[in-house]
């Protein structure tokens, strides 16, 4: 090995590091060590004389090491390097020592920081012996560029690389690229109109050949190194097709769907479908979708409720029912006896009540019903084969209706006189009305469906010889269960299911006057209420288990009680009385909490078994399979039955199911028969998982409760079966659905396909991945407006008429809420307003930085007032006045001149407790005139918060994906703040605009173009230096144990099968080090910090 | 039960006595036991810091040698107390050289202040150790339709020590829910009563009294509860006065937040020092007592 | 004359360098006891450094990377916490105190925490006294 050659030199960077440390004994202590040839002090090493003295020593005095101690490495170790690499030797044969910032200028102690420095110096002289040759790597330079966030800043940076000819992907993730300032109104000091100066801008970037405008997208994953980057984009689904979107804006017109728009910072309302702005660029409406709303996924028919509340919202009954009819018939009949499990789902309960979703539905249906039904044109028949359908309930029926609409014919077998089912002989009018089912079952014939009465069908086979293809079977289940108990079979008990077929049928039952109703479900509970229009005095429904557990639901229980029928809870019947051939009470047993006490007797004249269902056997084809419990056995998914192409579903199978379950059934069934007879698997692709939305906004919803039914007055229902109901009228059931919170916001309610001409929507669209690659990146996210709501004493979100600024840009700007008239919250002009500055700013307690233009904005928003309320008084309340820069100053002299009002004092408080009759009614600023010294009441109209700028979200995500470092303030961190404001440490990664930290549009530009410089001037010089300083693997020391292959975080490491040995791919590999102290042979060697280099420094440090 | 060391400050043997009897009775009911500080001295409070920055804190840290010994957190119910002793605290752990001077000159009582008690004021530590759980869970008589307004004043929530909001503190609005009575909101919740400036400029504060007076009847207060020794005193004692200056009628008893707690778990009117009070509570508390 | 321990620091580039050049640049003063060294991540930090800095003259022993979850290198602090908590289980056995080796994280922003944790380190480790790496007798 050749001998070793240092040359040692001390500087004394004038008197930063001679003032404190010896420079003189540190230079002598350095020649006195091994292997030092020279050492010298000088008083600026980075000048071109230091810098000589090395060159100079490097050729004359043969070294082939080189130390220097003196500032940061950060600082100057590229200098250095340079300068012994043109004097000829390796740049790696160098090492700093830092005894500036990490010395001189932190250490008081004059002795002890001159040790210091020796040892330092002593840690770099052992540490330079072992350095190597390394030679720095050059790679190419893709010439693509990305542009993240699309505000002013990303659209100039933009703009400068794609006019050099370079290409830009510019990834925005708002559906339009203009950011906070195509929200001002105008700008200072020259007072354009923001958007006036800033569409041209836009406009050329959505034109321009070389840019690739990527809105309503987000950057998801980047990978790679400088000049290589590859990133993920996420391109959000607009559901709108952008080649042929004109951005004409009739969806938004149609859209039921209105929610705060973002744009007018919650001033006003959009659409769920929408153009951001009327300057978007692009000019493509989108629609915000966030998944399926929570009723809409309970639903078990697949009743797309959020869409028919939502149209309901907007007065459009018509599209309300067509949405339900989309997938179900019998509105009229489900809006009155549906469970309602999306009401249980619904998100408003959070806030207060859930809507009354199920009364909205029978709202729409009786609306149709009221203002007269248009007959129903038959359906297109497209289908050869024919189904037959027995039974006419809800199963049955929602089969037919979705076969005929797929275009079988179909008819409807039903034993019974009238079609309905248990809709119309099992649940009184009171409850569903006969009307109703009528009205409903004519919809279903006029689409085309032939319905046969008093036709029985036992006989499969012949179905089947008569041409029928399929068959479904909605023959429910019609047979009472027995009670158990001796004499049930008196004439005086009467079989609920008898008992209600009778009554609905229209004919008289004497029941005398106490009636015991024995069971729990729905149907005990309306038995009960149809025996005291009878006009029984004492009916009272015994059930077996707790009030809790009771299948009937709430509100037909609440009725039952408010109607005087009672409730015994826990008692169970175990005879019935009978005396003289008559019915006499009923000898029941308490049993509550698991004991039974003794037998009492309840005295009756009747008694109505309404303990269950199950099939009568009887009715049904012989060659039938049952299940266990007594119903049809079907496949779960098909629900085909035993028999090929007979299928079943509701209550024959089930057992007990609520209407709309039974409706499911007969979908399923329709569905299933569908590709029965087309010949596709009828199993693929059944369960279709709706992904239910969460994180639904509710923070600034104001409690309101649900409306309520009015029902009939208690004393008219006697001796009638009046619907007790009575539904909405129309502007109550408007005022319920504008309840809703549009938990999904875009509802699918699809009026916005109708209304397009140019066929753009297209609901189904996917979120999609790009991949794209390129050699630098381009940060410009922007910022955020502070949330003042925290700032408690400034009353916002308190009172009305305290506003943020972006609000007050937003309200003055023409094209606002208010078409730029400056008006109050109840439509007055504000005589007086108060503009509040450092709101969050300046302070230990939010931000302590200054957010440097809001003294400007805030001079701005008093022009703006002084414009258009000539004969307002303005205030600004202000710690100081900060206006730097061309025509600031000039900007604020001016608005004293327009008779502002200046107040020197941070304001303390706003309230609206009045002391005097003159502060009645007005907001109150609290605070001290510093110049005069008097604290000061100034009642004001109107008040404006001057809001601090913070990192927004989006700095902050974009952060994590590329690893960039943040400040303390949580902007972006520069490379240097003075010199290389627009650099990150991370090669390749440029940052512009507020996203780096607060400023105005001018030094936005400015930065965003010094940006784009630096990115054009990578790509011209076509290759760029990489770090040398890379691991690599010793393959004689491998023992391809592998414990490195997982540690390295950019999966540089691989294991080479063929070899048996792990491999460090050299330009993945970022020299961090982390899998040279894992290996345990020792078999990595990180490059300029291996483990020879750091003992030796170790040892020499500490010597 | 938890336990702590008390220090009850000065004016719980004068014009705080009320407080001092009622904290003593609900500790025992809610669980706390309170071992009074031994040889405990006047904290200083605010005069004596204005003529001696040292010297104030050295006879808060005596307080704070002495509780050392105990090992358990030195809990008072004066807010002032608090602030003194606390403020002691957190100089001395901020300023090694003071901690020195102060340990030289307590060592002439042979005391050293290591810098290991906690000082918290009594209604932090009856919201954080006992809860509104808990203390709802002992009320006996919920002083249902009792309207109550809560006054904090602003030694509890000033400087920052992370309890309560100082614009807008919640703490004894909610100690009022957990005992059943109705909370009033009133604008000048957080308005100063005039505190130990009604000693030289009562001119001043009794303007500042009558606002807060006023504010708290006029949104429907039948009583004002505070926890405050000195806001306690001046506007029960100084009620007087007030209404004679401006021809009011203010009869709003001020109760400790004690004294409210109190009553609620059962306790008599002689447990919790009610007759202490100048304006007299009887009449409001009749149907609770 | 009274004991001044040698700590020897070791600092990654991005984070806690930065942050110490930062202290220097905003002119914290601190103990002049601390020798710093620097490598890229806090995760080249072989635990045998540890114990050669030890062995070698230090009394403490200080690792200064960037918090959890802002490694310029993604996960290489992870694998320091790792590594010191196996290194000190070995260490405690040792009975080595455990103030003698600490682990902590500063920020590139950091320049006053960097100063804290170097005055507390140093006072600490000037409590406990010298680092008896001949058996006790320190010669």
């Amino acid at each position: 090995m050749e001998e070793v050659r240092i040359g040692v030199y001390i500087c004394d960077c004038g008197a930063n590091i001679a003032g404190t440390v010896d420079t003189k004994k540190v230079t002598e202590y350095a020649q006195g060590l091994d292997s030092v040839v020279v050492a010298r002090n000088y008083k600026y090493m980075c000048s071109d004389p230091g810098q000589n003295l090395i060159k100079d020593d490097i050729r004359e005095k043969k070294l082939n090491r080189v130390v220097v101690a003196s500032c940061s490495p950060r600082m100057h170790e590229p200098t250095f390097r340079r300068a012994v690499q043109d004097a000829g030797i390796n740049q790696y044969y160098f090492q700093m020592a830092n005894i500036r910032e990490q010395c001189s200028w932190v250490h008081e102690n004059k002795e002890m920081a001159t040790e210091k420095a020796k040892a330092l110096v002593e840690a770099a002289v052992h540490r330079v012996v072992f350095h190597e040759p390394l030679q720095t790597k050059e790679v190419a330079v893709n010439p693509n560029v990305m542009v993240v966030g699309g505000g002013i800043a990303g659209i100039q940076a933009a703009l400068e690389i794609a006019d050099a000819g370079k290409k830009v992907y510019l990834v925005e993730k708002e559906p339009s690229i203009g950011g906070h300032m195509a929200m001002f109104d105008k700008t200072f000091p020259t007072l354009d109109c923001a958007a006036c100066i800033l569409t041209p801008k836009m406009t050329t970037v959505g034109q321009h050949p070389n840019i690739n405008l990527l809105s309503y997208s987000e950057v998801e994953e980047v990978s790679g190194f400088v000049g290589n980057f590859k990133a993920k984009i996420k391109r959000k689904a607009r559901y709108v097709d952008e080649t042929k979107c004109t951005g004409c804006g009739e969806c938004s017109k149609v859209c039921p769907v209105h929610v705060d728009n973002e744009f007018d910072v919650g001033l006003s309302q959009r659409s769920a479908a929408y153009i951001q702005s009327p300057y978007a660029v692009p000019n493509k409406a989108v629609i915000d979708k966030k998944g399926n709303s929570p009723c809409r996924v309970a639903c078990p028919a697949g009743v797309n409720a959020h869409a028919y509340v939502a149209l309901i919202s907007q007065g459009k009954f018509k599209e309300a029912l067509e949405v339900v009819r989309k997938s179900i018939p019998l509105a009229g009949v489900v809006g009155r006896v549906c469970y309602h499990p999306c009401e249980g789902e619904c998100e408003r309960a959070t806030v207060d009540e859930g809507l009354t979703i199920r009364d909205l539905k029978r709202f729409v249906a009786d609306y149709e019903m009221k203002i007269g039904r248009e007959k129903a044109g038959p359906a297109e028949i497209t289908k050869e084969d024919r189904v037959a359908v027995v039974g006419s309930g809800p199963a049955g029926l929602a089969c037919a209706f979705d076969l005929i609409k797929k275009g079988y014919r179909v008819t409807v077998f039903e034993k019974s006189e009238k079609a309905g089912g248990l809709m119309r002989y099992g649940i009184p009018n009171f409850k569903l009305p006969e009307n109703i089912v009528d009205n409903e079952i004519e919809y279903i014939k006029e689409l085309g469906v032939e319905i046969q009465t008093g036709t029985a069908v036992k006989d499969i086979a012949r179905l089947f010889n008569q041409g029928y293809k399929a068959v479904f079977l909605g023959t429910g289940a019609g047979k009472n269960h027995k009670l158990g108990i001796p004499n049930e079979d008196n004439q005086n008990v009467f079989p609920a299911l008898s008992f209600l077929y009778k009554i609905n049928s229209g004919d008289k039952i004497s029941i005398g006057d106490r009636v015991i109703v024995i069971g729990g479900g729905n149907m005990a509970v309306e038995s009960a209420r149809a025996a005291w229009r009878l006009g029984a005095r004492d009916v009272t429904v015994v059930y077996r288990k707790s009030e809790a557990e009771i299948p009937a639901s709430d509100s037909e229980v609440e009725e039952a009680l408010n109607e005087g029928i009672k409730f015994k809870y826990s008692t169970a019947a175990n005879e019935i009385i009978v005396r003289d051939g008559k019915v006499s009470g009923v000898k029941c047993i308490s049993e509550e909490k698991g004991q039974q006490s003794a037998e009492f007797v309840l005295d009756a004249d009747s008694v109505i078994n309404a303990v269950g269902q199950e099939i009568d056997k009887t009715e049904l084809p012989g060659e039938m399979a049952y299940s266990d419990l007594g119903y049809l056995q079907v496949d779960p998914i098909t629900l085909e039955s035993n028999i090929s192409g007979v299928f079943a579903g509701g209550e024959n199978v089930a057992g007990q199911l609520d209407v709309i379950a039974s409706v499911a059934a007969g979908k399923a069934a329709a569905e299933s028969i569908g590709r029965y007879l087309s010949g596709v698997d009828m199993r693929e692709g059944r369960s279709d998982n709706m992904p239910r939305v969460s994180n639904i906004k509710k923070d600034k919803v104001k409690p309101k409760s649900r409306v309520a039914m009015p029902k009939l007055e208690l004393s008219k229902r006697q001796g009638n079966y009046h619907e007790v109901d009575l539904g909405f009228d129309e502007s109550t059931a408007i005022e319920e659905a504008k309840r809703c919170l549009n938990c999904a916001v875009c509802s699918e309610c699809m009026l916005c396909e109708k209304a397009c001409e140019a066929d753009a929507i297209k609901h189904d669209m996917k979120e999609q991945t790009l991949e794209i690659e390129i050699g630098s990146i381009i940060v410009a996210t922007g910022f955020q407006q502070f949330d003042p709501e925290v700032m408690y004493n400034y009353g916002y979100n308190r009172f009305d008429d305290v506003l943020t600024g972006l609000e007050f840009e937003r309200l003055s700007n023409a094209s606002g809420p208010t078409d730029g008239v400056v008006i109050k919250k109840n439509g007055e002009k504000p005589q007086s307003v108060a503009i509040l500055h450092c709101v969050g700013s300046r302070d230990e307690n939010y931000h302590k930085h200054c957010s440097r233009v809001c003294c400007m904005y805030s001079l701005k928003y008093s022009h703006l007032l002084r414009e258009k309320l000539p004969d307002a008084d303005i205030y600004q309340l202000y710690i100081d006045m900060r206006c730097p820069g061309s025509g600031y100053e000039e900007f604020y002299l001016r608005l004293q001149e327009e008779g502002v009002n200046f107040v020197r004092g941070r304001a303390a408080e706003v309230t609206n407790t009045a002391e005097t009759p003159e502060e009645q009614g007005k907001l109150i600023v609290l605070c001290e005139d510093t110049l005069v010294r008097k604290k000061i009441r100034l009642p004001v109209d109107m008040v404006i918060l001057s809001c601090a700028l913070e990192p927004s979200e989006g700095s902050a995500q974009i952060g994590k994906v590329l690893s960039i470092s943040k400040k303390a303030d949580g902007f972006f961190l520069e490379k240097h703040p003075k010199l290389d404001p627009v650099s990150t440490m991370t090669d390749g990664i440029f940052i512009a605009g507020c996203c780096q930290g607060p400023k105005d549009i001018p030094d936005t530009v400015a930065q965003a173009s010094a940006a784009a410089a630096r990115a054009l001037a990578m790509i011209s010089m076509n290759k760029v230096e990489i770090e040398a300083a890379t691991s690599e693997i010793i393959d004689e020391l491998c023992s391809g144990c592998r414990i490195c292959n997982t540690l390295c975080p950019y999966g540089a490491i691989t294991f080479n099968e063929a070899k048996g040995i792990s491999e460090i791919n050299q330009v993945l590999c970022k020299g961090c080090g982390v899998c040279v102290s894992a290996c345990p042979s020792n078999a990595i060697k990180g490059n300029h910090f291996t483990t020879k280099q750091l003992i030796a420094e170790i040892e020499g440090v500490l010597a | 039960m938890k336990s702590y060391t008390y220090f009850p400050g000065c004016s719980s043997e004068a014009t705080a006595v009320g407080l001092d009897i009622s904290t003593r009775a609900i500790a025992e009911v809610l669980g706390m036991e309170l071992k009074e500080l031994e040889d405990w001295n006047c904290c200083g409070s605010t005069p004596y810091g204005s003529l001696d920055e040292t010297e104030s804190i050295v006879i808060a840290a005596r307080n704070l040698a002495l509780a050392e010994k105990t090992g358990l957190d030195l809990v008072t119910p004066c807010s002032s107390c608090f602030v003194t002793l606390n403020k002691a605290r957190i100089h001395m752990m901020e300023k090694p050289q003071l901690k020195e001077k102060v340990n030289a000159a307590l060592s002439a009582a042979n005391l050293e202040y290591k810098g290991t008690v906690k000082v918290r004021l009594l209604i932090e530590a009856l919201m954080s150790d006992i809860t509104t759980k808990q203390i709802s869970g002992k009320v006996k008589k919920p002083l249902k339709g009792l309207k109550v307004a809560p006054y904090t004043g602003c030694q509890e929530v000033r400087p920052r020590f992370g309890f309560d909001h100082p614009e807008n503190p919640v703490a004894l609005d909610d100690i009022v829910t957990a005992v059943g009575a109705d909370v009033v909101p009133y604008p000048s919740k957080c308005k100063c009563c005039g505190g130990s400036a009604v000693i030289a400029e009562e001119g001043l504060t009794l303007e500042l009294m009558y606002r807060l007076l006023d504010d708290a009847a006029k949104n429907g207060a039948e009583c004002i509860v505070t926890p405050c020794p000195l806001c306690q005193m001046n506007l029960d004692a100084y009620q007087g006065k007030v209404n004679a200056k401006y021809n009011t009628k203010f009869n709003l008893p001020v109760l400790f937040v004690t004294q409210l707690i109190g009553v609620a778990v059962g306790l008599k009117a002689d447990q919790l020092g009610l007759k202490k009070n100048i304006v007299s509570p009887n009449k409001v508390l009749a149907k609770y007592l | 004359m009274s004991f001044e321990p040698k700590i020897l620091a070791i600092l990654c580039n991005w984070c806690s360098y930065s942050g110490a050049d930062l202290a220097g640049t905003s002119r914290k003063k601190y103990p002049a006891n601390v020798r710093i060294m620097r490598v890229m991540c806090s995760g080249r930090v072989d635990p045998v450094f540890i114990m050669k800095a030890l062995e070698s003259g230090a009394d403490g022993v200080l690792i200064l990377g960037c918090h959890p979850g802002d490694c310029h290198y993604t996960s290489g602090n992870y694998k320091t916490i790792r590594r010191m908590g196996m290194l000190k289980k070995l260490t405690e056995q040792m009975g080595i105190e455990d103030d003698r080796i600490r682990l902590d994280w500063v920020a590139a922003s950091e320049g006053d925490r960097f100063a804290e944790i170097i005055k507390d380190m140093t006072e600490k480790v000037k409590a406990l006294g010298p680092f008896p790496r001949n058996g006790g007798d320190n010669g």
